[in-house]
């Protein structure tokens, strides 16, 4: 089957999708890496703490405790205190304000701070780069808005679309190889690759493109959220937070609904009141929010689970973005296809350098910045696990390093055996530390995936270092075919 | 039906429906075309295995992508590994760009990146203010819908075979909206 493109219109749009491409290369291949480990934040946040007390079950007397505990604490109190209830994801209750947490032991005291420093960097990674968050997430979104584009131009660009389908050569790193794992990636991954782009994109445009929207049409901003999110309530009573009465309340109204946090909002002041989160099953909307006061009184629901279908849409974007949905098997599914798109991005860049026919200083940064970005994740990652240390700037400067070295170096085949081994010998001493400082809680059920994932890495390293090109065989270089066929068409 | 029947079913289906667009893409067997629908219909089918598994929300996002994971199976299954030599690339010094070269660069970041932002948000807030629905909806829609249209006006501008009419084009149209969003 052939769809029927015009010559000149595969052309230009494979003119379109190469600048595209290179307008986002190296960032979209940063976001999409650390999106696709995002996908598993909750069972990082357990590895990053092994031995946190974890139960399915829960007193709701003693989160009521802990909760007030910190209420009462002026000094702690910020405008929202949060309470997390055991999940099935995250079995562990904590409680927290907006600048840190504590983990409620079963008599309801707090215990240990919570301390997720890695994988916190590891997300805001993904959704800011570590810029300034309000730039940074418009800068990641315009990226998924971009990426919408790539994918449309990459289609207008395959006039063997379904022809190739299923032709993948893997024959030792030349560029026809590049270009086969490149758009049979992109065309079977292409549903997954838009949901998401657009969702990806929703999340730091929302607030601009309403902000447009509301400017030109001399609407209030803040009634527009309030129309979502609802507006603050009347409060009377304000007091000590009646948890049990609140859960026995919601168990009663919505007996399907399943509470999983809490908010408190307006803490220690005399508009404070709760904001109870419950998931829905076979529901994508993150969650559907019961608001009341302080003292149990109903106030009212948010509407997400059945409002307006923009409501629902909008409380839908999470789950949709990030998988959290459906338990191992969707994050096995997310994990997999974020894979796919991270290294169609790299691909994508490949084959741009090796389409110009030499090797420059381009292709040394390339290979600097593809194999020194998992380096430099997995250094902040020790760093943390040894050191309690994390800094943007330690993730940034090492990635530096890489690069500055395979720019002295020229010599990309060897940068990415050398960055290779680098990485193989910091999951290595990231594990050996683990171990030793969590000793059995490091095999324990809270960090067991994690490792078995980081001794997989392994592998993965290893069968990427299999067959290792040699210099006549050069990744990105041109393949046997290409250049008999450019000799005789020259 | 028990979870599990519902899943080998679904899968099934996934697999089934992947083999036979395999067998119609690659053999062309007498009937291509044929083949070729029926594994779509097929892959179309797992929709109902999945929502009855768990709700068409979840099983809507199951049906889109087990088949790209299925593929994918198929795919390191049937790959060419013969092993041939690549012919090692000239090494050039980085050539440093010129002027024109900075320009054009220059050019089309701020066409597709500004412009096409502040376009797209122009030209989705009329057609979503126009819509029949409630506010609300309306507002949605517009941030749902414009990163799709941001990417489309890129895609439009650098692959125009006029790129001066094309950004002309979408200017015109911006304006149009901008217009009509002032008007509402």
């Amino acid at each position: 089957m052939k769809l029927s493109l015009t010559p000149d219109l595969v052309k230009r749009s494979l003119a379109a999708h190469g600048w595209l491409g290179l307008l986002v290369g190296a960032l979209m291949y940063i976001v999409c890496l650390t999106g696709t480990l995002s996908v598993f934040y909750p069972e990082f946040e357990r590895w990053e703490q092994p031995g946190a007390p974890e139960s399915l079950t829960y007193d709701v007397g003693a989160m009521g405790r802990a909760l007030n505990d910190l209420l009462s604490r002026e000094s702690l109190l910020t405008e929202h205190v949060y309470l997390n209830l055991p999940t099935e994801e995250i079995p562990r209750a904590s409680v927290s304000n907006e600048e840190r947490g504590w983990f409620v032991e079963a008599d309801g005291s707090l215990g240990d701070p919570v301390v997720h420093d890695w994988t916190h960097f590891l997300i805001d990674t993904h959704l800011y780069l570590t810029l300034p968050e309000t730039f940074g997430i418009v800068l990641v979104s315009a990226l998924g808005a971009l990426l919408v584009g790539l994918i449309v131009s990459g289609l207008f660009a395959h006039p063997r679309l379904f022809k190739d389908a299923f032709h993948l050569r893997l024959r030792g790193g030349g560029r026809l190889e590049q270009v086969d794992i490149h758009n049979r990636l992109s065309v079977w991954g292409f549903p997954f690759h838009l949901l998401i782009a657009v969702t990806g994109a929703y999340f730091g445009l929302v607030i601009p493109v309403l902000g447009v929207i509301a400017d030109a049409t001399g609407r209030d901003a803040e009634a527009i959220a309030a129309s979502v999110f609802g507006e603050e309530p009347a409060i009377e009573a304000v007091g000590e937070v009646q948890l049990a009465s609140i859960l026995g309340d919601l168990s009663a109204r919505a007996p399907e609904a399943n509470p999983f946090a809490l908010t408190v909002h307006g803490a220690g002041t005399e508009r404070q009141f709760v904001e109870i989160h419950a998931s829905y099953p076979q529901r994508m909307i993150y969650s559907e929010n019961y608001r009341y006061d302080s003292a149990g009184t109903y106030l009212d629901k948010a509407g997400f689970s059945d409002g307006e279908v923009g409501k629902q849409i909008v409380y839908s974007m999470y789950y949709l973005h990030f998988g959290h949905f459906g338990g191992w098997a969707v994050k096995l599914i997310y994990g997999l296809l974020g894979l796919a798109l991270t290294v169609i991005s790299v691909t994508g860049v490949n084959i741009w350098l090796a389409k110009r026919r030499h090797r420059d200083a381009l292709n040394d940064l390339w290979a600097g910045i593809v194999w020194g970005v998992p380096v430099a994740l997995f250094v902040s990652a020790t760093s943390q696990v040894a050191l309690g240390f994390i800094s943007p700037v330690l993730f940034w400067s090492v990635l530096a390093l890489c690069v500055v070295w395979s720019l002295k170096r020229q010599d990309p085949v060897g940068v990415r055996r050398g960055l290779l081994l680098s990485w193989a010998a910091v999951i290595a001493a990231l594990l050996t530390i683990h171990l030793f400082r969590f000793g059995t809680d490091a095999v324990g059920p809270a960090a067991l995936a994690v490792n078995l994932g980081l001794i997989l890495q392994l592998a993965l390293v290893a069968y990427l270092l299999r067959g290792r090109p040699t210099e006549s065989e050069l990744p990105f270089g041109a393949d046997k075919d290409e250049v008999l066929e450019a000799q005789a068409n020259p | 039906m028990a979870a599990w029947s519902l899943i080998a079913l679904a899968i099934a289906c996934t697999i089934s429906g992947v083999a036979l667009l395999y067998r119609s893409w690659t053999r062309r067997p007498d009937g291509a075309r044929a083949v070729a629908a029926v594994g779509w219909l097929l892959l179309g089918a797992t929709a109902v295995p999945w929502f009855a598994l768990d709700g068409w929300e979840f099983g809507a996002i199951y049906a889109i992508t087990v088949p790209s994971l299925a593929a994918g199976l198929i795919l390191w299954l049937v790959a060419d590994r013969r092993r041939r030599r690549a012919e090692p690339l000239p090494r050039w010094s980085v050539a440093a760009p010129g002027w024109p070269a900075v320009r054009k660069v220059m050019g089309t970041f701020l066409l597709v990146v500004p412009f096409g932002a502040v376009a797209s948000t122009v030209v989705t807030g009329a057609a979503g203010l126009l819509l029949p629905i409630s506010e609300l909806n309306q507002l949605v829609f517009i941030v749902c819908v414009m990163p799709i249209v941001w990417g489309l006006f890129a895609y439009r501008m650098l692959a125009a075979p006029s790129r001066r009419r094309s950004v002309l084009s979408l200017a015109a149209l911006s304006g149009l909206g901008l217009v009509t969003i002032l008007a509402l």
